[in-house]
């Protein structure tokens, strides 16, 4: 039941977003939608197909790829310094290039190393984030600005996730689907934040004057 | 990596598991929190700021419609009380000439009528000298200051100087008045308030910045009592130059000299603002 409702949990910032940022949301808004959308084929695929199924490590690993490219494009976007922009580019070549290196040697288990540097990298991104914006003493971020929760939901997924990742090489598949129970629950948690974020764009795009602080959806680059 | 790799060597992988999420999300939970009140604190704090600067713009929007409204009044009591009795006259004279047909009485009462248009004119022309002053107008910032500062000490009243170091480039006329106009107010202000003796107005430049300094020895104020004052009901004169700064983005400090014998008033401007600022901005 859980696993079913993680995999379709994504269904609801995919609606969020065609409802309500489809004709105006910005480049960081795009890349959650889309990242949204493979989560939920790369999910649908691991579910309904033998062959994927059979090969599951294989799948992960491709999705891993997918999901840090998409995940680091989105901070490279929503991040404004140039230093961090340059580290984005350099560690996320150097991750992604390893990563295609050692990820074939290790199709038949999960690779635990690999995944946790990509999570600790997509953690150090959102603490930069917060760091950053809350050096913007001028212009206070909003707690309801739509990329605000999107990193918010990110944090939470990542940090929660990063220990299993870390042990998930040394356990058997019964343990493995018995402890995968955390990720399917942060899964829904996290696609909970992104509707939740889609609909505050919504919001704040009806009421302007209402938003108080600055709104982080506007980025420079979109202008 | 080795720190990863010892983790998952570890035999008690569930507890390993289960302490380092649950440590993993309290670390989240709490930053988020702690994002959460500052945010709160900056959003608070900016509030007040813009209320403090809220209410620094009514006072001086009501410094300057006050002011306005004291300009006017003046105007309206110089052309009722001087120029309206003196015109009444003229036109008394005149209708002498309709009752009185003998030639050499209408001839005096022309004459009479005359001088006192001539007094009427001249009236008018003070009055409009006072709204514009015709030597800022024509000759600029340094010949206005001096005209004003040699007035001053022709009447005796108190020894003042003044000397311009280096205006070659002259500022925008319109900047050039509002100046003219500050330099007017801290000069009454001198001579209603201080009883000093002197005073003395230097210029100079530092690059792209523009000084006025007075200096005098009288009784005078420091820059906490200038604030002080910007900030109460009082001191309308001071609002008033306070505005006219904010529009030139200019400084004013007050100052008592090294010596605790003279203060000091510095005006400092910076020239790229002043080619910046639009035309009429006064």
């Amino acid at each position: 039941m859980l696993p079913k409702l993680s995999i379709l949990s994504s269904l609801l910032p995919i609606t969020f977003f065609l409802l309500f940022c489809y004709k105006n949301g910005n480049k960081g808004l795009w890349v959650i939608f889309l990242y949204s959308i493979s989560s939920l084929l790369f999910d649908l695929f691991l579910f309904t197909s033998s062959w994927a199924f059979e090969n599951k490590y294989l799948v992960w690993n491709i999705f891993a790829i997918l999901e840090y490219s998409m995940l680091s494009y989105f901070f490279y976007i929503v991040l404004k310094s140039r230093a961090t922009k340059i580290f984005i580019l350099i560690f996320s070549t150097i991750y992604l290039i390893l990563f295609c290196l050692l990820a074939s040697t290790s199709d038949d288990h999960f690779n635990s190393i690999l995944s946790a540097v990509g999570s600790v990298i997509i953690l150090i991104l959102c603490l930069v984030f917060f760091t950053q914006s809350m050096k913007l003493t001028s212009e206070p971020i909003s707690f309801f600005s739509p990329i605000f929760l999107i990193v918010v939901a990110l944090l939470i997924y990542v940090a929660s996730t990063l220990f299993l990742y870390i042990v998930a090489s040394r356990l058997s598949d019964k343990e493995m689907e018995q402890y995968w129970i955390l990720n399917h629950v942060v899964n829904i948690l996290m696609n909970v934040i992104f509707s939740m974020a889609f609909i505050s764009f919504r919001s704040q795009h009806k009421n302007p004057s209402t938003e108080n602080a600055v709104d982080f959806t506007r980025l420079p680059d979109d202008r | 990596m080795l720190f990863l790799q010892a983790l998952t060597t570890d035999p008690n992988v569930s507890s390993v598991l289960f302490f380092g999420t649950i440590g993993m999300l309290a670390l989240t939970i709490g930053l988020i929190v702690f994002i959460s009140f500052h945010q709160r604190k900056v959003i608070r704090y900016q509030q007040q700021l813009q209320q403090l600067e809220q209410d620094q713009q009514k006072t001086l929007l009501n410094a300057s419609i006050r002011l306005q409204e004291e300009e006017r009044q003046r105007i309206a009591a110089d052309l009722h009380d001087d120029a309206g009795p003196l015109l009444a006259t003229a036109r008394l004279y005149l209708n002498e000439n309709f009752v009185n047909l003998d030639k050499q009485t209408q001839l005096q009462s022309i004459y009479n009528a005359k001088q006192i248009i001539d007094d009427t004119i001249q009236l008018i022309r003070n009055i409009s000298h006072s709204l514009m002053p015709p030597t800022l107008k024509n000759f600029g910032l340094e010949s206005a200051v001096n005209d004003l500062f040699q007035k001053i000490s022709g009447s005796g009243s108190m020894n003042a100087s003044s000397r311009f170091h280096d205006y070659r480039e002259r500022l925008k006329p319109e900047n050039e008045l509002i100046i003219f106009r500050i330099i007017q107010e801290l000069v009454n202000n001198i001579l209603k308030h201080s009883n000093a003796s002197f005073i003395h107005l230097t210029q100079n430049s530092s690059g792209q910045r523009f000084f006025i300094r007075l200096h005098h020895d009288g009784r005078g104020l420091t820059q906490a009592d200038f604030e002080k004052l910007g900030k109460s009901n009082v001191g309308l004169g001071l609002k008033n130059i306070q505005s006219r700064l904010k529009v030139l983005q200019g400084r004013i400090f007050f100052e008592k000299d090294m010596s605790q014998t003279y203060y000091k008033v510095t005006i400092e401007l910076n020239r790229e603002e002043d080619s910046r600022l639009p035309a009429g901005t006064n």
